[in-house]
């Protein structure tokens, strides 16, 4: 469970500070998966730096039940003269113990599949490369919460479809705080939409609720968000918010069947390597 | 602290404890602290063994070239100034101990900025990073003296470490001393970045006060206070005098203030940094 409380963060820019959102409070329940929406710059990735301990607000707090991963998918702190064993082996070591090292080492080479790169400098690698080594670095260790940022939009058919399919994997035992502008890769893993919309942070119980505002809000960017928060007494959302029983339901929004995407995709990977 | 900085109430910090901070719920804090450094040392060795020729050797390589040409170059120009001590131990001493006591303390300075993609594993900290790279510069500098120290020997073909135990402890409090500075000066230099150019100007004098190539008992007993209360020079000297017993030793000069430097240097650091932590994660 994370519950976040009167969250405040600014930056100092050019001796003026900016206001990246003031006063957020919301709580995320086990078993729930957020998806974060907003335009470029609203303050997704700060909040998810933020969830994950990685940057500290100016104010408000936040309480963490259970382990919070990085955010899955960036390569920043990857050192380019390192190759990719090398690199893991860094992470490895802080994250198990020394005789698991060598294991997850293998998993993310079996994963990431990227042959004799593995062993070549970071640097060299192209950034579908870069996905697939963190994206499995990061699917190496079990987190309670996983924090997603974009993992999807690098890579190509056949990691991607790899990727969502250990992400739906791991759902059964994780919650997602996902960031994608992919909308179908939210539709697949979370239950619930965050709108970040000019420092407010508004709920949505339905995913496609929170993606009809956000795609409105896109369109008019200008528009003030208190005019247009849904109203209280709408109609209850089709999906439950808390599941009791994990792994008893399923935990994909009805909006996406999941197999059939997962189906489709491998027929049209196939495809794709052959050409 | 900063005063444009408003008050960080973030209490998951505190009341959570280190170990359930992670997803090491299991692991104890000394064991993470532990593995952080023994990761940041491997990266730190196999980054520099990546950047040159030659493996690990090419590492080494780089520090006994720039040695062996200040050997040379002060070795001719002054001809056999050590007194007792072999010229080549004599100067040995001096510029390692220099080196050493730089790459630790001045080179912290940008260490916030050079370690920053590495903090976002949470279990990372800036005073590991500052950690770890003291361990690999002692590691290095100590396997350096060995080489030159093994390579005077084979020339001279005499015993030359009558106490290897005082050599060790100033090449080790001076390394803690080092750290101490490093960790203050990596604050500073977050806090206040025009630190960053000041503090290595403020810290070049160091260089030829040191005692790098003279040593004290050449400078005229007035000058003597104003330079002794340095511990590079305190180092280097308790150094070149566990070379050779013969080596005259100043009064000023006692590995009782040397340990003091580094406690005091140490307890300063931490201190500071302890103060300052979230202000060095917050972005």
């Amino acid at each position: 469970m994370i519950e976040v409380n009167g969250l405040t963060k600014s930056y100092f820019h050019k001796g003026k500070r900016v206001t990246v959102f003031k006063d957020l409070s919301f709580t995320i329940n086990r078993g729930e998966s957020i998806a974060l929406l907003g335009r470029n710059g609203a303050g997704k990735s700060t909040l998810l730096r933020l969830l994950g301990g990685i940057d500290l607000p100016d104010r408000g707090t936040i309480r963490r039940n259970g382990s919070i991963s990085w955010p899955v998918g960036l390569t920043g702190g990857f050192q380019g003269s390192l190759s990719a064993r090398e690199n893991l082996t860094f992470v490895c070591k802080i994250y198990s113990s020394a005789d698991e090292v060598q294991d997850k080492i293998k998993y993310v080479e079996d994963f990431a599949e990227i042959g004799e790169y593995f062993d070549r400098p970071f640097k060299t690698y192209s950034s579908g490369m870069r996905s697939r080594v963190a994206f499995g670095l990061s699917m190496a260790f079990d987190f309670d919460v996983y924090l997603i940022d974009e993992v999807t939009s690098a890579g190509d058919e056949r990691f991607r479809a790899k990727s969502r399919e250990i992400l739906q994997e791991r759902h059964k035992n994780a919650d997602f705080i996902m960031v994608d502008h992919n909308l179908l890769g939210l539709k697949l893993h979370c239950n619930r939409a965050f709108l970040l919309h000019q420092g407010k942070l508004i709920e949505f119980d339905s995913l496609s609720e929170g993606i009809e505002m956000h795609k409105s809000l896109l369109l008019h960017p200008s528009e003030s968000v208190s005019d247009r928060k849904p109203s209280k007494d709408r109609q209850p959302s089709a999906i439950p918010t808390q599941h009791p029983h994990r792994g008893a339901t399923p935990r994909v929004a009805p909006l996406a069947n999941s197999s059939q995407q997962i189906s489709k995709v491998k027929t049209s990977q196939v495809k794709g390597d052959k050409k | 602290m900063r005063s444009d900085v408003p008050s960080v109430e973030s209490r998951s910090e505190n009341s959570a404890g280190r170990t359930s901070r992670y997803g090491l719920q299991t692991v104890p804090p000394w064991r993470i602290q532990w593995r952080v450094i023994d990761a940041l040392v491997y990266r730190e060795l196999k980054t520099r063994v990546s950047q040159v020729k030659f493996g690990f050797l090419g590492v080494l390589v780089q520090p006994l070239i720039v040695m062996s040409v200040f050997l040379l170059i002060f070795g001719l120009f002054r001809g056999a100034r050590g007194g007792p001590l072999d010229i080549g131990l004599f100067l040995a001493a001096g510029i390692v101990f220099y080196t050493l006591f730089n790459d630790i303390a001045i080179r912290s300075l940008n260490a916030m900025d050079a370690n920053e993609a590495l903090f976002f594993y949470r279990p990372v900290k800036p005073v590991d990073t500052v950690i770890a790279r003291a361990v690999v510069e002692s590691g290095l500098y100590a396997l350096i003296l060995i080489i030159i120290v093994a390579g005077v020997w084979i020339i001279r073909e005499q015993i030359i470490i009558s106490s290897f135990l005082q050599l060790a402890a100033s090449f080790i409090l001076l390394a803690i001393t080092a750290l101490g500075v490093g960790l203050s000066v990596m604050v500073a230099g977050h806090i206040f970045p025009f630190f960053k150019q000041v503090v290595p100007l403020f810290f070049r004098p160091l260089w030829f006060m040191s005692g790098v190539f003279f040593s004290l008992q050449g400078i005229p007993q007035q000058f003597r206070p104003y330079l002794s209360w340095n511990p590079i020079l305190q180092a280097i000297e308790l150094a070149r005098n566990a070379f050779n017993q013969s080596y005259p030793l100043e009064q000023s000069i006692s590995m009782g203030y040397l340990v003091v430097c580094a406690l005091v240097s140490l307890a300063f650091g931490l201190g500071v940094y302890v103060n300052n932590e979230k202000n060095l994660l917050t972005r």
